[in-house]
């Protein structure tokens, strides 16, 4: 009788203690607390710094994203500025740049978002306070630079509890759970999974750097995503504008995920391919909504009812979002005249709600631009991210290869703010662009974000640069800023993927031409 | 027998027990001590009251150096003073040490001293750059004048020596606590019967621990600081300056080696800190880039050690309180003022200068008033020396957003209305302001912006601020109203002697040569041009400019 009633005290004992430890790992693993509401209330604020639900994955540990920089920073950061050295755009006062999503899951952790490649930057003088702009593709951030930081940081023999909870101890008084907390999990797991990542990364760094506002995004697919054995494909591409989606909607267009099933491949239901509206540089898509995903499960979003509001909301903001106005008076005359030359030679691929051939893959044979990036990409990854997507457990539109390989002949709104041209933005200015491509500068550089207010685009050049004069037969292209010898990234265009030929459409305008049509191309 | 063995064996097992634990109590409780040397009167708070820079944190030792070491240093490493004279403390870098006290033993103005980890350390606070000196005459008695700019105190000289006794391999226990041995016998013999001195000379344990370690690591950490510190030039600085925002590039683990050269020197006089209620909401720094008077000093305390994890709070807050209304500048000494020709000086005051600088006395600027003080002149009109305005990038403004993150410890929701109150100009009744800031100080600085210009000060106890501009590049305020191939190309400055006829410490002659700094001002940063031209009086007739500088004169 008495070790009975010995037993059950035992248990009552354990089953509280029990009860007791799974309310403390819901309390510090896992309860979820929304963010502020200046973040959740604005829809601007919440692209620029809101959740997309990869905390819980892909989340860093709030204190070791603060401290990072302050311990490594003078080793793996390009430049002075901690993750203002890597031309991340960030609001002054804010505790991040933009791209940075802090939000409590237990503990506090910083994860990443759209805006980290989709928030633009832009100056009229080099001392104005830059402007970010959301929904732009990013010109600046130096993404490769940021994985690099971390992974070399993780890699480094400092990245330990003893170092980081040292410079932590400079910063804020952590209790001594979190102490205990961070030094035997936070860290090593932390360290363990930028380390991963880097080795996931492995296979950019025998290829042509990014750069600032670039990525390799099928490679990014392939290799990470779908751990497809490395091809040996460059794909080198611009951070695209995702403004104001809805202007890619055309007239007399099939679109397969309003109008089928929503598993329906485009090959198999024999669709008029010239009938789709395609998305990404290459057509790989057909539909917003499978984009978003798929770049936010590339962000390691976790497949929730919480990703699929914020999906849904996210469409619908950006769908509506209308591009960014110029920010400078423009000349109303020769805009008159230059939306005449427009309509006559670029609108049958560029002009919106016309059914014409915007929306379309241009082959790469016509077009004469870059192969590298439309090459990266086939049938066979496109099915293999299909099944992938299926196995997490997310509907949407399957990605596929149009049959003809080529580029997307894109919308032009808010081109003003969307530099350097052509899907490896391997042409500074819509200026340069108008040239044939033996004109056109075969070295510059990016990454500064004072716009070229004559050219449209960004300043290109340094102010130490010897001038080049132009080769016979062309323009030269003079712009009146330059940027800071200490400033930008210089862009070889001789570099795989980066060759800046094709799309020589217009060249033969004559000046007054170019430059009515540039003009107007500052409007749009 | 073995009874009895027994009984004295469980004694003895009892007796180490308890001695063990005796050992271990008494080393956690003289580690976890934390008692500061406190003030009930404020003066003395503000020159010697701890902002809680000696303490460390769990992994960080903390910036306080142990008073010992402290004394020992001018001592042993006297060939590395600037006057290569031992016996005077750090006179020679121009620090103050009042009368009645023995620059040997004491410690000057600027400095405090807390119990912390078991040892007694000192470090700096906030009189150390803002506490200036005054005389009327070669020799004559001086006056130290709390909150105005440390004009005498060259503190860039004074790292370099701790860098370079550092570096000494001289700077070892069994050379530095006999050293230490030493003072303590001499300072029994100096001081009057009845003083008693805190700390004690070094008890038996203390005298081991530092001669075994103590020594070495107190140079590993000043190496480490020093070290972090060395993309800037110290030597450049001189007397009443430092280069306020290099500073905390270190702090960030910016990474200064490819940093482009306009950003590498920012050389800036120590500023005056009266008067901070009618400051509030104004463009502070030089270069105007935070309007919160909270960060500015929360931002200044770093370099008094305190961080976020050891500020003591309330010592700070009782500064600042101070700070708010009641310090006030020493008036110009009336014998030297003409009060008549200040009085047609006023006028012209108002048409060339109120502008910009606002009312002689706080409050400085009415809401609506028309006048721009505390607003920023664009470096293109102000033309000054732009080595400061560079050094103080876009990046360290961004960067600085992450200083003091995770305050207010109240929370961002509740601490909302503070955010928006910190910048806004005073009202008569400042509680609510005051209820604000008492639940949430120290919040996370989101108030530093980069600008493009230097910010336009009021002129409160501007005798005491000279040299003047920015960068002290313009010795007195008479040369200040020439055009700039008027002034001085080369002066000396940190000599405390003033010259009332010029408003401006005296920077000429053989003893401010004997005594003071070699200021070129064709040395990079140090540049006296700017703020000059027709709206900046330069153009002025003589009788005019002798009336505007007799009308300061009263500022």
């Amino acid at each position: 009788m008495k070790s009975r009633k010995r037993l059950l005290k035992i248990l009552a004992t354990l089953g509280i203690l029990v009860v007791a430890a799974l309310l403390f790992g819901w309390y510090k693993f896992f309860r979820e607390v929304d963010q502020p509401e200046w973040i959740t209330a604005d829809a601007e604020k919440n692209f620029l710094y809101g959740s997309i639900g990869s905390e819980s994955q892909a989340g860093i540990p709030y204190w070791i994203v603060v401290v990072l920089p302050r311990i490594f920073g003078d080793q793996y950061m390009p430049g002075p500025g901690g993750y203002a050295s890597l031309g991340l755009p960030w609001e002054e006062g804010r505790e991040f740049p933009t791209g940075f999503s802090k939000k409590t899951i237990g503990f506090d952790r910083v994860a990443f978002n759209c805006a980290l490649c989709h928030s633009t930057r832009y100056r009229l003088e080099e001392n104005d306070t830059p402007t970010i702009v959301a929904a732009g593709g990013s010109n600046t951030a130096d993404i490769q630079g940021l994985l690099d930081f971390f992974s070399k940081s993780a890699s480094d023999p400092r990245f330990n509890a003893d170092t980081i909870l040292t410079e932590i101890d400079l910063a804020y008084r952590l209790s001594w759970l979190d102490r205990l907390l961070y030094k035997f999990l936070y860290i090593p797991m932390t360290r363990k999974q930028l380390i991963a990542q880097g080795n996931d990364f492995a296979w950019s760094a025998s290829r042509p750097r990014w750069g600032p506002g670039r990525d390799a995004p099928m490679n990014l697919t392939k290799f990470n995503f779908l751990k497809l054995p490395d091809d040996g494909s460059v794909d080198n591409t611009d951070f695209p504008s995702i403004w104001h989606l809805e202007v890619r909607v055309q007239p007399g267009r099939v679109w397969p995920e309003e109008d089928y099933a929503l598993d329906a491949d485009f090959h198999k239901l024999k669709i008029d391919q010239s009938k789709l509206m395609l998305m990404n540089l290459a057509g790989d898509t057909t539909s917003f909504r499978s984009v978003l995903i798929d770049s936010a499960l590339g962000l390691q979003a976790k497949n929730t009812p919480f990703f699929h509001r914020r999906m849904k909301d996210l469409e619908a903001w950006l769908r509506a979002l209308p591009p960014p106005a110029y920010p400078l008076p423009t000349d109303s005359s020769l805009v008159a005249q230059g939306k005449a030359i427009f309509e006559a030679r670029c609108a049958d691929c560029h002009a919106p709600g016309q059914a014409n051939r915007m929306g379309t893959t241009i082959p790469v044979a016509e077009l004469g631009t870059d192969p590298e990036r439309t090459n990266a990409w086939t049938r066979e990854a496109a099915n293999a991210a299909n099944q992938k997507v299926r196995e997490i457990g997310v509907e949407r539109t399957p990605m596929s290869k149009p049959d003809r390989a080529g580029y997307t002949a894109l919308q032009l709104d808010g081109l003003w703010l969307r530099g350097p041209y052509l899907h490896n933005g391997s042409v500074p200015t819509v200026a340069a662009l108008l040239e044939r491509a033996a004109c056109r500068p075969k070295v510059f550089y990016r990454g500064y974000d004072v716009l070229d207010r004559d050219n449209i685009g960004f300043v290109a050049q340094r102010c130490d640069a010897e001038p080049v004069s132009a080769p016979d037969g062309c323009t030269t292209i003079v712009s009146q800023r330059c940027m800071p010898p200490d400033k930008g990234w210089r862009y070889d265009t001789s570099e795989r993927g980066n060759g800046n030929g094709g799309h020589e459409y217009g060249s033969d305008l004559g000046g007054d031409d170019k430059r009515a049509l540039i003009e107007y191309l500052k409007t749009i | 027998m073995r009874r009895v063995f027994r009984i004295l064996f469980r004694l003895f097992e009892f007796g180490v027990i308890v001695l063990v634990l005796l050992v271990v109590v008494y080393g956690v409780v003289r580690y976890n001590d934390d008692e500061p040397v406190t003030y009930d009167d404020i003066e003395a708070h503000f020159k010697h009251g701890s902002t809680g820079g000696e303490r460390g944190w769990m992994g960080q030792f903390g910036f306080g150096i142990p008073y010992w070491i402290w004394i020992a240093l001018p001592e042993q490493f006297a060939d590395y003073l600037p006057d290569g004279k031992a016996g005077q403390g750090y006179a020679s870098f121009g620090m103050i040490y009042e009368d009645g006290t023995n620059p040997r033993y004491d410690l000057p103005i600027g400095m405090s001293m807390r119990r912390t980890m078991g040892i007694d350390r000192v470090y700096f606070n906030c009189a150390l750059c803002h506490t200036g000196s005054v005389r009327d005459a070669p020799g004559g008695p001086r006056r130290a004048v709390l909150g105005m700019p440390a004009n005498t105190f060259d503190l860039g000289a004074l790292i370099v020596f701790l860098e370079q006794a550092g570096q000494d391999y001289r700077f070892q226990g069994n050379r530095m606590v006999p050293e230490i041995d030493r003072l303590a016998d001499e300072r029994e013999k100096v001081l009057a019967a009845g003083k008693s001195y805190r700390p004690k000379r070094f008890g038996f344990l203390d005298h081991a621990v530092f001669k075994l370690i103590g020594v070495s690591v107190m140079r590993d950490q000043l190496l480490n600081l020093v070290g972090q510190l060395a993309y800037m030039d110290f030597k450049s600085w001189g007397p009443g300056r430092v280069d306020t925002f290099n500073s905390p590039k270190a702090l960030l683990g910016f990474r200064m080696d490819t940093a482009p050269e306009r950003e590498r020197t920012g050389n800036a006089d120590f500023p005056s800190v009266w008067n901070q209620k009618a400051r509030k909401g104004m463009w502070l720094h030089w270069d105007g880039n935070n309007c919160s008077v909270d960060e500015r000093n929360l931002s200044a305390g770093f370099g008094t050690g305190a961080t976020p994890a050891t500020i003591d709070r309330d010592k700070v807050l009782r500064t600042a309180d101070w700070l708010w209304d009641k310090a006030q500048p020493i008036p110009f000494p009336s014998e030297h003022i003409d009060r008549a020709l200040a009085a047609r000086g006023e006028p012209i005051y108002r048409q060339y200068c109120w502008g910009c600088h606002g009312a002689a006395k706080a409050p400085f600027r009415q809401v609506g008033d028309g006048s721009k003080v505390g607003e920023i002149t664009q470096i293109t009109d102000i033309g000054t020396d732009r080595w400061r305005l560079d050094s103080y990038t876009p990046e360290l403004a961004q960067a600085q957003g992450s200083i003091y993150a995770g305050y207010p410890l109240a929370g961002d929701e509740a601490c909302k209305a503070y955010f928006e109150n910190v910048c806004k100009p005073s009202e008569g009744d400042d509680s609510e302001y005051r209820a604000l800031r008492d639940k949430c100080y120290p919040s996370r600085f989101m108030h530093f912006r980069k600008t493009n210009g230097y910010a336009n000060m009021p002129l409160d106890g501007l005798w005491l601020r000279a040299p003047y501009l920015h960068n002290g590049s313009v010795p007195n305020l008479r040369e200040l109203l020439e055009p700039a191939d008027g002034r001085s190309r080369h002066f000396y400055t940190g000599y405390d002697v003033y010259d009332y006829a010029n408003v401006g410490f005296v920077t000429q002659g053989p003893e401010a040569e004997a005594r003071g700094w070699s200021y070129d001002t064709t040395v990079r940063g140090n540049g006296n041009a700017g703020h000059e031209g027709p709206e900046y009086g330069t153009l002025l007739n003589a009788e005019e400019k002798s009336a505007l500088i007799e009308y300061l004169k009263t500022f």
